[in-house]
Order: structure tokens, then C-alpha cells, then sequence
């Protein structure tokens, strides 16, 4: 946890001077965009990811930032410019969210082939139908498998760090895979935070120019993107993309430590919180993993002895850290802020994978599903979880399916709004 | 009138920039198109691709072309040709990229491509000004699928989703969309079609394209002998038996001005054309459909009635 | 094909085909295609050529040769192919009938939409080819021969599916393509450079006096060039002398 409180002119190690502000989350990231000296922003907009362009678009044109800023007419198209942009040499940053994610999704794919190292911001909102603005984590989620790096984030501050982690990550040329930074919809992009922000020289120093490889120019020709139909190529270039993702948790947790060096903040690939001698951990990402630690604190109040692991990075997916957590846990509760229609939540299998071949795996590994479409998340429910797996743990059983939260007043709310949709 | 330097066959610029071995048909059309366009554009040039026949141009580990290459998705080449633009021009300007590696950006695709599912990612394209060329080889259908119509499909052919039946004897019954006119409503400085066969015509308006800067759009007839039904060798004739016809006018539009380069003294019927081809075989046999032969060549004649006064 | 009489539980590729049927002979050597790789003893190979093959792959191998491509020409009057190919295939396994055979290419070639008198010419054609061969019979799968399984390295920034390597399809010979042969007659050329401008390939290409030269290692052989030579000076031929 970091926790340091920072005041304005506060100097850091690097005897740098810092500057404190109140961002929204949408700010937050606009910064790290400047900050990493981005030449190429293809835009288009959509809800709740919109302040992210107008903010970077209105510093382009007032001067204060050099690069150049285009209105695409669609997602796919933007990720397209996006990804060629990106392969021809430039820094490329962009943003989108739940919809826009999905209209552009063939290109996530194809962007991670070319192995084309740009960032990409999304803003987590929950997917359609029904349409709906608040956040959850299908329309992230369901990039999992495209060879994007994911990192996510919980707090405004984490969100302009991870952007500048991301950029090293993703143009190291051990990795060369494109990213994507997560953060919540309204709960974190529109919510301001004290943040700090980091020193231009300081950021410079970090993240160094990237250096493209077989870029597209007049002196080298190079074919790019181009099929390959020899079935054994194919599974070739794939499984290079899967080492080269593998690798990127290494430069990740290299990257951090210079991180931690230059601007005093530590990112691990996971979080703990009150984790050590927990019986029960709960599992969580994002925003939401922060009322996930309220809970924790509250229900360490009455005597649970619970704890909480924060998924910072999904892909690569940080197995070694999960185990080093919950190894030896009683129970692991996994609140997955998604679903998996017809199975449950998406990370909730993964976590279990990574923990099944220990002899000292938990007793219990609970799915839960909590908080779709922006649906907050109770302490009733978070206590209600824990009591269901300790209670499993003790009968030795294991869970029927995902536990799906839902509160009595919710459900009253409900019902009463079906029965003015239907007239009754 | 400007000068231009092409005059006859023998100023076809002889620097090849198209190697022989291609994986695509025999009497390709749009190969043909390729290779003289690229002659009349020089060097320094980036293809960008969608999704079609073209894109077996280059397949791993091999490419015909001398130039740079990028395949992107069927729907989004010309984002595609943005992307790069945009970052040759920023790289350049902030000094990162010295100018003499600065290259054509060219978007090549075929007419599905161009008419269906790539037409958004186009006008957003020409309505930024982009400064990029756009080359459709236009074979009238989704040739490397297997020939499916496409809405460039002609009224009156035959493809793998038109077949000619006895309810549906004429086969397509769409008719083929003006692409012309759709990428001319948006005023970019230069719009031209163009046939294999009028290789002079075809240097010229590239020549010409090459002057301006922002969208240049041209639309190329490609004679395809597997979706067309006709030999390999036939492929140059029936493009200019296409022109000849009235078919297919040779025309240019200059920010929406619309010039015919090329106006057939004495058009020959459409039957020469249609007969002579297996996708239009159904107008034929067994019976003669004089009905559809005779609305292809009153649209035919109708389009040049109005030129022509 | 993979002909059975109990459930075929294979798929996709043939590894080790008892039978090989190489349309054309330039394919035999092709470093890409490897027509030859996966043939073991007893494995017969039938090659459509008008010559004695001069290279046996393999002493190990029964060799076979007609002139299918001079029989196509014959009986439908261009070099399509496949029908008589077929033909040979389901002779040389001896497990097909002539009638069966026959059903299925008048079966196949009408839902093609061909007209019944082209499909009567390739019945034809594919009756005389059944007939042009021996009944070799059918080989099981008694040997295949074993491979190392390896774990693919990680390449790094090598390990990216771009293209470096301009203008090599050179390396395909597509000439391999070409059944006929456009020969340019030197006498009554003009050079007038119609043939070099209308060559989709960039296979032909012209002197100094403008004269012109095919690159026979790639000219498939689509004869663009005969049809628009003013002066007909080129001409067309079944195989070049030195093919």
C-alpha cells in the first residue's frame, strides 16, 4: 500500500520538484499521455471515456503539447490508425471504452500481431444489451486474449503511473506488445483524487524514445501484417507473442523498481492488503477493490480474519504472485466484476488454475459475481461471501456455481421498476 | 492542359517495382493495374491493404512488390493509410525522421472493400483531407471468397450469391453503385477511373494525381478470368472492349469537376461485351434475355446522352 | 483422398500418402509445395508428363508418367486438369469403378454449372485416362516414420511476422503455372512494347532496341502478350524445348 501523504513542493529523491493536483481519473491519464511525450492520439468519442480526448485535444491546440490529434469517424478505424501509426514509429495513445472496445475488436487482435507497442486507456463500462453506462469488466475482459498487456487500475494516481509503466513495458524490445490501462468508468474517470504528478525530466528519464522495430520508411522497405498460411508459421508467431508476454512480467517488475526509485511508488504485478495472516482473502480489481478494503477492515472490526489481493495486472497473468498470496489460505473468495454468461466470472477459473497443483491450496476458491453495470458492492454482501466460503470450508463442500450478490432493497427496486415498465 | 510526359506506349516508365511471381491468377486485372500504376507513381511508396484478392500479393515469406506493404482489416484501409501518414508527418516535423524517408501512402483494395464494408473508413478518410491515394481494382465482386456479389456487381451478372435461375433470370438485379459519384460528393481534389487497357490514360491521370495533395481516388476495371468466366489472354480486350462499349467511362473529376478523358467515337454495343462472358452467359442462353441486354444498354446510352450534350 | 473401408480417423494433410499425383513436373523439386516428402517404400508416384522422368526421387518409389495434359488438350481443347487426374487416381487405387467415377464427375461438374457438352468432353477425357493406367492397388499405413517433438524458442524481436525480403517471389517459379508457352518470333516483332506494357507479371521485358525477352522461370502463361502482339509475332506452343 501507498500510503505516504504528499504535500504540494514536496521534493523527491531524485531532489525533483512534484506537483500535487485533484484529478479526475480522465485528467490523470491525459497527463501520463503528455508526460510520455505521445506524437499520435487517434480519437473518437464515447461515454465515460470522452474527457480523456477533449483534454488532450484542447492542450494540442492551444500549444502546450505536441503531437497530433485525429477524429476518426469509428473505433475500428481508430485503432487501426492507431496500430499502423504505432508500427510506423510513432508514440501512439488512445482511448476508448465498452462499446467502442468491441466495434474496434478485430483490430485488438491485429494491432498485438504486428506487434505494435502502443497504449491504449479503456474505460470499463459494462456492455450492451442492455445498454448501460456504469462500469464492470466484460469489455476488458473480453480483450484477454488478444496479446494486449493489461494493467489495472484502482486510484487516479495508479492509473497515470500505470500509463508510463506501460509505455516502457510495451515498447521494450524483449516485449514489443501494444497495452491496455483499465480504469473504472465514473468511479475513477470522473472522480478526483489528489495526485501527483511526475517531474517532465524525471518522466523523460524513465521512458526513453521508443525505438521502433522495421519501422515503416523510404530507405527500408518492409511487408507487415501480411497472411501467413503455412499452418506451423501461424502457431510459430503466436506462441512468440505468448513469450513475449510472459517476459513482460519480468520487465514489469524491472520497470517498477526503477519506478519506485524515481518517484517513490511501488507497483507489484498483485496488491496485498492485510493479506499475511488472513484465513480469507477476497480477490478483486480496480475501483471497486477499494470498498473491497473498507470491507476488509470492517470485517477484521468483528472478528473475521480476512485480507484482499488486488489483480493489478491481468495479462501477463501474474501466476507466481497469486500463489505467493494465497498459498495456504483457508479460503479465497473471488469477486469477479464480470460474467461469463452460462459459466460465471472470468477470472475466477484462472485463479484456480493457478492454485490447483499446490499441495497447500486453499479448502476453498468461491466465484462470486458482484458489482455489473456499476451495481456497488455491499459490506452485507462482502460479509455474506466470506461467512458462504469459510461456512463451505468447514463442510469440506465446495461451491455450487457463482454466488450472485444481491441485496433485499435492490431487489424491491427492482421489482418495482419492472412494474412500472409493464404498466401493472 | 498540362504537359504531361507520357504520350505513347513507349513512355511507360521501365522500372519495374512489381517482380513476376504473384500469387494471384493468371490475366489478372487487377495485377496489370498494379504493376503500371506503380510504374506512373515511382518509388517511395507504402500499399496499404484490405482484405480481397490483392492481399495475396504478398503472403509469408514472400512479396512481389519492391515497396513497403501493410495489410490491415477489409474495413479500414484507408485508417489504416491515416495512421501511417499521420506518422511519417509527425516524425518528420518533430525532426525524429529526416524527410527524405517520407513515402506515398497508398491504399489498394478491392470493390467490397471499397463499396461495402470499407465506404465509412473511406469518406472519414477523404472528409480529413488525407493525403493518400486510393486504388479500387474493381473485378464487380468478392473475388478471393469465390465471387459473391458485391454492391459494384453489375445489374445482369452472375455470382456465386446472384445466381441466374429460372425465378431470378437476370441474376443480379441490384444495380452497380456509383462509386464514382459517392467518393466525388466529397469534393477531394482528384477522382479518375481507370482501365488496363488505356495505359496512357492511366499514366497521365496518376501523373496528374501526383500533383495534388490530399484524397486522389481512382477506380480501376480489373478483368478477372476465374469470376468473369473468360480466358486469361482476354483480360486487356475486354477491359477495353468495356471503354469501347461505354461501359465503362474513362473520366476524371478535379475537386468535383467531372472531365471525360476518353469519349468512344462510335460505341459498340454491350452485347460484345456481355456475350463473351460466362457471368453474363445467362442473358444468352437458353434464351435470349432481350429485356436486361436492352436495359444495359439504355442505362449505357442514357449515361452518354447526357455527357454528350 | 483417403479411401478406407473402416472409419478414417485422420484429417487435413496427408503425411504419408501411399499414392502421389504431381499435375505438373517443376512441382516435384518445389522447395515450398515438397510433393515427395512423406513417401516411403512401395509408394507410387504418377507424374503428368509427356517425358520419361529423367531424376527418379527415389529408387524405392514405382514411378508413373502419361501425357495427361496432351490428352486434356485433345479432348477439351484447354488444359484443365482435374477431371483427369481424378481419373487416374481412382484407377491406380483400384478400388473405384468407372461407373462411379463417371457418376461422380457428371455429378459434380453439372452443380459447377457447366454446360452438358463440356462435361460429356470431360467424361471423356476422364474415361480414356482410367484406361491409360494399371491398377496398382492400395498401400496401408504400415510405416510412418517417427519425428522429434521440440519446444519452440523465443526469438525476440526476430520472432516477428514482418517481411524484410522485397520482390522475392521471384523465387516461386510460377513458371510452373504455365501449360503453354509464348515464344516471341524475332522475325516479325517490332518492338513496338505492347507485350512488355500489357504483361500483368512483369515477365517480359524489352532491350535496349526494345525487344522483348520472357522470363520463362515465371510466366504463367495467361498469353495476354499473344493476344495483344499487333503483328501476332508471338506464339504459342505446348512445351518450350527447354522446359
Amino acid at each position: 500500500m501507498h500510503d505516504r501523504v504528499s504535500k504540494k513542493g514536496y521534493k523527491n529523491r531524485e531532489g525533483g520538484s512534484m506537483v500535487l493536483k485533484m484529478l479526475t481519473g480522465s485528467q490523470a491519464v491525459a497527463w501520463a499521455a503528455r508526460l510520455a511525450r505521445v506524437d499520435y492520439i487517434p480519437a473518437y468519442p464515447i461515454t465515460p471515456q470522452t474527457e480523456i480526448i477533449e483534454t488532450l485535444s484542447e492542450w494540442i491546440r492551444k500549444g502546450e503539447m505536441e503531437a497530433t490529434f485525429v477524429q476518426m469517424e469509428s473505433e475500428h478505424s481508430l485503432l487501426t490508425a492507431a496500430g499502423t501509426a504505432a508500427a510506423t514509429g510513432a508514440r501512439v495513445f488512445t482511448a476508448t471504452s465498452s462499446q467502442g472496445l468491441l466495434y474496434g475488436f478485430e483490430m485488438l487482435y491485429s494491432i498485438a500481431g504486428w506487434r505494435a507497442p502502443l497504449v491504449l486507456v479503456n474505460v470499463a463500462r459494462a456492455l450492451a444489451a442492455p445498454i448501460t453506462l456504469e462500469p464492470d469488466h466484460n469489455d476488458v475482459l473480453a480483450a484477454r486474449d488478444s496479446g494486449f498487456l493489461q494493467f489495472h487500475a484502482e486510484n487516479v494516481q495508479e492509473a497515470l503511473d500505470l500509463v508510463l509503466l506501460a509505455y516502457r513495458v510495451a515498447e521494450d524490445h524483449r516485449v514489443l506488445l501494444p497495452a491496455i490501462v483499465n480504469m473504472d468508468g465514473f468511479h475513477l474517470s470522473f472522480t478526483r483524487e489528489q495526485a501527483e504528478l511526475p517531474e517532465q525530466n524525471a518522466v523523460d528519464q524513465f521512458l526513453p524514445e521508443y525505438r521502433p522495430i522495421n519501422p515503416i520508411r523510404a530507405s527500408e522497405p518492409v511487408a507487415k501484417g501480411i497472411p501467413v498460411l503455412i499452418p506451423p508459421l501461424y502457431s510459430f508467431f503466436k506462441y512468440q507473442m505468448h513469450m513475449a508476454s510472459r517476459i513482460a512480467l519480468n520487465v514489469f517488475r524491472e520497470a517498477a523498481k526503477e519506478f519506485e526509485r524515481m518517484f517513490s511508488r511501488i507497483y507489484a504485478p498483485v496488491e496485498e492488503y492485510m493479506v499475511d495472516d488472513a484465513n480469507t482473502v477476497i480477490v478483486m480489481s480496480n475501483s471497486f477493490a477499494s470498498i473491497g478494503k473498507q470491507a476488509v477492515n470492517v470485517l477484521r472490526d468483528e472478528g473475521y480474519k480476512v485480507g484482499l489481493l488486488r489483480m493489478r495486472l491481468f495479462r501477463p497473468f501474474p501466476t507466481d504472485d497469486i500463489v505467493k498470496s494465497l498459498r495456504g489460505k483457508r479460503c479465497v473468495v473471488v469477486i469477479d466484476q464480470n460474467i461469463s454468461v452460462g459459466k460465471g466470472g472470468i477470472t475466477h477459473p484462472e485463479i484456480a488454475e493457478a492454485l490447483y497443483h499446490l499441495e497447500d491450496r486453499p479448502n476453498v476458491i468461491l466465484p462470486v459475481v458482484a458489482g455489473l453495470g456499476g451495481k456497488s458492492i455491499s459490506l452485507e454482501e462482502f460479509r455474506h461471501a466470506v461467512r458462504v466460503a469459510e461456512r463451505l470450508a468447514s463442510l469440506k463442500a465446495g461451491p455450487d456455481g457463482p454466488l450472485l450478490l444481491f441485496r433485499e432493497d435492490e431487489a424491491a427496486l427492482v421489482e418495482s421498476l419492472l412494474k412500472t415498465a409493464s404498466g401493472g | 492542359m498540362s504537359i504531361t510526359k507520357y504520350r505513347t506506349l513507349k513512355d511507360v516508365p521501365r522500372e519495374e517495382f512489381l517482380v513476376p511471381g504473384a500469387f494471384l491468377c493468371a490475366g489478372c486485372g487487377a495485377l496489370l493495374v498494379m504493376r503500371l500504376f506503380h510504374k506512373a507513381l515511382g518509388g517511395n511508396v507504402v500499399w496499404v491493404n484490405a482484405a480481397g484478392c490483392i492481399t495475396l500479393m504478398a503472403t509469408f515469406p514472400y512479396t512481389p512488390l519492391k515497396s513497403s506493404w501493410f495489410y490491415t482489416a477489409m474495413a479500414s484501409a484507408p485508417a489504416g493509410a491515416q495512421g501511417i501518414r499521420d506518422a511519417l508527418d509527425v516524425l518528420i516535423g518533430k525532426g525524429k525522421l529526416d524527410p527524405s524517408e517520407n513515402l506515398k501512402v497508398v491504399v489498394v483494395t478491392g470493390d467490397g472493400a471499397a463499396s461495402d464494408i470499407g465506404l465509412q473508413s473511406t469518406s472519414g478518410a477523404i472528409h480529413r483531407d488525407l493525403d493518400f491515394f486510393y486504388l479500387c481494382v474493381d473485378n464487380e465482386a468478392y473475388g478471393n471468397t469465390g465471387f459473391q456479389a458485391s454492391s459494384l456487381s453489375p445489374m445482369g451478372s452472375g455470382t456465386a450469391t446472384t445466381k441466374p435461375t429460372h425465378l431470378y433470370p437476370a441474376g443480379n438485379v441490384l444495380p452497380k453503385k456509383d462509386l464514382f459519384e459517392i467518393w466525388r460528393s466529397h469534393r477531394p481534389p482528384y477522382v479518375a477511373t481507370i482501365s488496363p487497357s488505356h495505359v496512357v490514360d492511366m499514366l497521365r491521370k496518376v501523373e496528374k494525381a501526383l500533383s495534388f495533395k490530399g484524397p486522389r481516388l481512382f477506380l480501376a476495371l480489373c478483368p478477372c478470368p476465374t469470376g468473369w468466366g473468360t480466358e486469361p489472354s482476354e483480360s486487356v480486350r475486354l477491359a477495353r472492349l468495356a471503354v469501347e462499349t461505354g461501359m465503362w467511362p474513362l473520366k476524371e473529376a478535379i475537386y468535383g469537376e467531372v472531365f471525360h478523358t476518353h469519349i468512344p467515337s462510335k460505341r459498340k454495343p454491350v452485347e460484345e461485351y456481355l456475350k463473351v462472358q460466362r457471368r453474363f452467359a445467362h442473358l444468352f442462353k437458353p434464351v435470349k434475355n432481350e429485356n436486361v441486354i436492352a436495359e444495359i444498354q439504355r442505362q449505357v446510352d442514357d449515361y452518354w446522352n447526357k455527357v454528350e450534350r | 483422398m483417403r479411401l478406407s473401408d473402416s472409419p478414417i480417423l485422420e484429417r487435413g494433410y496427408i503425411f504419408n500418402p501411399s499414392h502421389v499425383l504431381v499435375t505438373e513436373p517443376s512441382l516435384l523439386f518445389d522447395p515450398t509445395v515438397k510433393p515427395l516428402e512423406g513417401m516411403t517404400e512401395g509408394s507410387v508416384l504418377f507424374v503428368n508428363s509427356s517425358k520419361d522422368m529423367l531424376l527418379v526421387p527415389s529408387r524405392k518409389v514405382c514411378l508413373l508418367h502419361r501425357d495427361i495434359t496432351g490428352l486434356a488438350l485433345k479432348y477439351i481443347g484447354r488444359d484443365i486438369l482435374s477431371a483427369a487426374m481424378g481419373a487416374v487416381a481412382c484407377k491406380l487405387s483400384g478400388l473405384i469403378s468407372l461407373q462411379s467415377m463417371v457418376d461422380s464427375i457428371e455429378e459434380e461438374l453439372a452443380e459447377l454449372g457447366l454446360e452438358p457438352d463440356v462435361i460429356e468432353k470431360n467424361v471423356q477425357l476422364a474415361k480414356e485416362c482410367y484406361s491409360s493406367v494399371e491398377s496398382v492397388g492400395l498401400r496401408g499405413l504400415s510405416h510412418r516414420p517417427s519425428h522429434k517433438v521440440v519446444e519452440v524458442q523465443y526469438l525476440g524481436e526476430n520472432g516477428i511476422p514482418d517481411l524484410l525480403s522485397m520482390g522475392n517471389t521471384v523465387l516461386r517459379k510460377t513458371g510452373s503455372w504455365r501449360v503453354l508457352t509464348p515464344i516471341v518470333s524475332k522475325d516479325l516483332c517490332t518492338a513496338c512494347g505492347i507485350c512488355y506494357t500489357y504483361c500483368p507479371e512483369g515477365c517480359i521485358s524489352v532491350d535496349e532496341q526494345g525487344y522483348p525477352s520472357i522470363n520463362y522461370d515465371n510466366c504463367k502463361g495467361c498469353m495476354v502478350c499473344t493476344i495483344e502482339c499487333p503483328r501476332k509475332a508471338i506464339k504459342i506452343e505446348r512445351e518450350a524445348p527447354w522446359s
